[in-house]
C-alpha cells in the first residue's frame, strides 16, 4: 500500500524541504550566468539550464526575503506615516488611538531602559518592534499558501513568505544592532578604553567572546522561534494530509482546524514576545554601550 | 550502528532534553515570581513584564531545540 502510494506521494521528507527553500536568484558558476536556483529538479519540471542553490556562490539573493519584508516595512510604516499625516486635534480617531497606544507602549520601553542621550535608540526600538511584529504575523498565514500562488500564479516553485525564518534577515537586524553598539562603545568609552573593556577587564578575552556571541543569540533566537513555528506548522499539513488519505475523505480539515488553530493560537504570544524581546534586548545593548560604568 | 538510527537518537535527545532543561528553568523562574508576588502584591505589574521577558528568552532554546530535533526526525 505505502509502496503503491509512494508515487504519487510527494515523500515528507520532500515536502518538508520544499517548503524550507527559498527562492534564490544568484551568479551560477556552472553556466556562468544570473538565474533562479532549481533545487529537487524531480518534484517540478523544470529548465534543464537552472542552477541548485549549493552550486550558487556568495552572490545568491533570497527574493522572497528582500521583498516580503520591504512590502510589509512599507505597508507597517505607511500605515503609521498616513495616520501621523491625517492627525489633528480635538477626539482622535480609532487609527489615531491604536498609533498613540504603540508609540507610547515603546517610547515608556525605551524611557524606562535607555539611559543615555542618543536620539536614534526610539526610533530604532520602534521600527524594530513593528518591523519584526509584521514579519512574524506571516507566519500565521496557511503554509501552504504562498506556494500555492507561488506555483500557480507566477510560476515560482519557492517562495518562503516568512521573512524570519530566513537567517539572513535577523542577522542583517542583528548586524545593525552590533554596528551601532561597537559604535556607541567607541564613543562613550574612546577606542582605547573600548578594547580595553574587551580584552583586558578581569576574565580577560571572555568580555569579547561575549560581546560576538549576544548579537549572534539575537539572530538565532528570533530565527529559532519563528522556524520551529513555521516547522511545526508544515508538520500539522503533512499530518491531517495522511489523515485524510487513511481515514476519512469527508472530514479531511476536522484535525487540521484543530490542531493549526491550537497552535497558531499558542503561535500568537511568541510572535509578539520575540519582536519584543529584540526590541528590549536591543534598548538594553544600546543602554550598556552608552553608558559609563 | 546505522546513520538512519544514530539521527533518530539524535532528534529524539535533542527534543526531550530540551524540554526537560526549559521545564527546570521555567519551573523554578515562576515559582520564585509566585513568591515575590506574594511578598509584595504591589508589585506585580512590574514583576510581570520582566518575567515575560525571562520567560521567553527561557523558552527560545526549547523551541529551537525541538525545531532542530523535528528536522533532523523528519528529514
Amino acid at each position: 500500500m505505502a509502496k503503491e502510494n509512494a508515487q504519487n506521494l510527494i515523500e515528507t521528507s520532500d515536502y518538508i524541504g520544499h517548503h524550507l527553500v527559498n527562492l534564490t536568484f544568484g551568479w551560477c558558476e556552472k553556466t556562468s550566468s544570473w538565474g533562479f536556483a532549481n533545487h529537487q529538479q524531480e518534484l517540478f519540471e523544470s529548465l534543464d539550464s537552472a542552477c541548485k542553490v549549493s552550486e550558487m556562490g556568495f552572490w545568491s539573493f533570497h527574493l522572497d526575503t528582500i521583498f516580503m519584508s520591504i512590502l510589509l516595512g512599507s505597508v507597517v510604516f505607511g500605515f503609521f506615516g498616513l495616520v501621523n499625516r491625517a492627525a489633528k486635534k480635538g477626539v482622535p480617531s480609532k487609527l489615531q488611538n491604536f498609533a498613540e497606544f504603540v508609540h507610547e507602549f515603546i517610547a515608556s520601553a525605551v524611557n524606562s531602559g535607555y539611559h543615555g542621550t542618543s536620539k536614534i535608540v526610539g526610533p530604532l526600538a520602534f521600527a524594530s518592534c513593528l518591523w519584526i511584529i509584521s514579519w512574524n504575523l506571516m507566519d500565521l498565514l496557511p503554509v501552504e499558501m504562498a506556494s500555492f500562488f507561488g506555483h500557480f500564479g507566477g510560476g515560482f516553485n519557492y517562495f518562503k513568505i516568512l521573512p524570519t525564518a530566513d537567517l539572513n534577515a535577523p542577522l542583517a537586524l542583528a548586524i545593525v544592532v552590533m554596528i551601532l553598539v561597537t559604535y556607541y562603545s567607541v564613543k562613550t568609552h574612546g577606542a582605547g578604553g573600548f578594547l580595553k573593556e574587551l580584552f583586558i577587564v578581569p576574565l580577560g578575552p571572555l568580555e569579547f567572546i561575549s560581546y560576538v556571541s549576544k548579537h549572534v543569540a539575537l539572530a538565532l533566537r528570533l530565527y529559532g522561534n519563528l522556524f520551529a513555528g513555521e516547522m511545526i506548522f508544515i508538520l500539522i499539513a503533512i499530518m491531517f494530509g495522511q489523515f485524510a488519505m487513511s481515514f476519512s475523505q469527508t472530514l479531511w480539515f476536522l484535525p487540521g482546524l484543530i490542531l493549526n488553530l491550537s497552535w497558531a493560537l499558542f503561535h500568537i504570544l511568541i510572535v509578539a514576545l520575540q519582536a519584543y524581546i529584540f526590541m528590549m534586548l536591543t534598548i538594553a545593548y544600546l543602554n550598556l554601550a552608552s553608558t559609563k560604568h | 550502528m546505522e546513520v538512519e538510527v544514530g539521527r533518530l537518537i539524535a532528534g529524539a535527545l535533542l527534543t526531550g532534553l530540551g524540554a526537560l532543561g526549559a521545564g527546570i528553568g521555567i519551573g523554578s523562574l515562576t515559582s520564585k515570581y509566585i513568591e515575590a508576588v506574594a511578598r509584595q502584591p504591589e508589585l506585580q505589574g512590574q514583576l510581570f513584564a520582566q518575567v515575560l521577558i525571562a520567560l521567553g528568552l527561557t523558552d527560545a532554546l526549547p523551541i529551537i531545540s525541538l525545531a532542530v530535533g523535528l528536522l533532523f526526525l523528519f528529514t
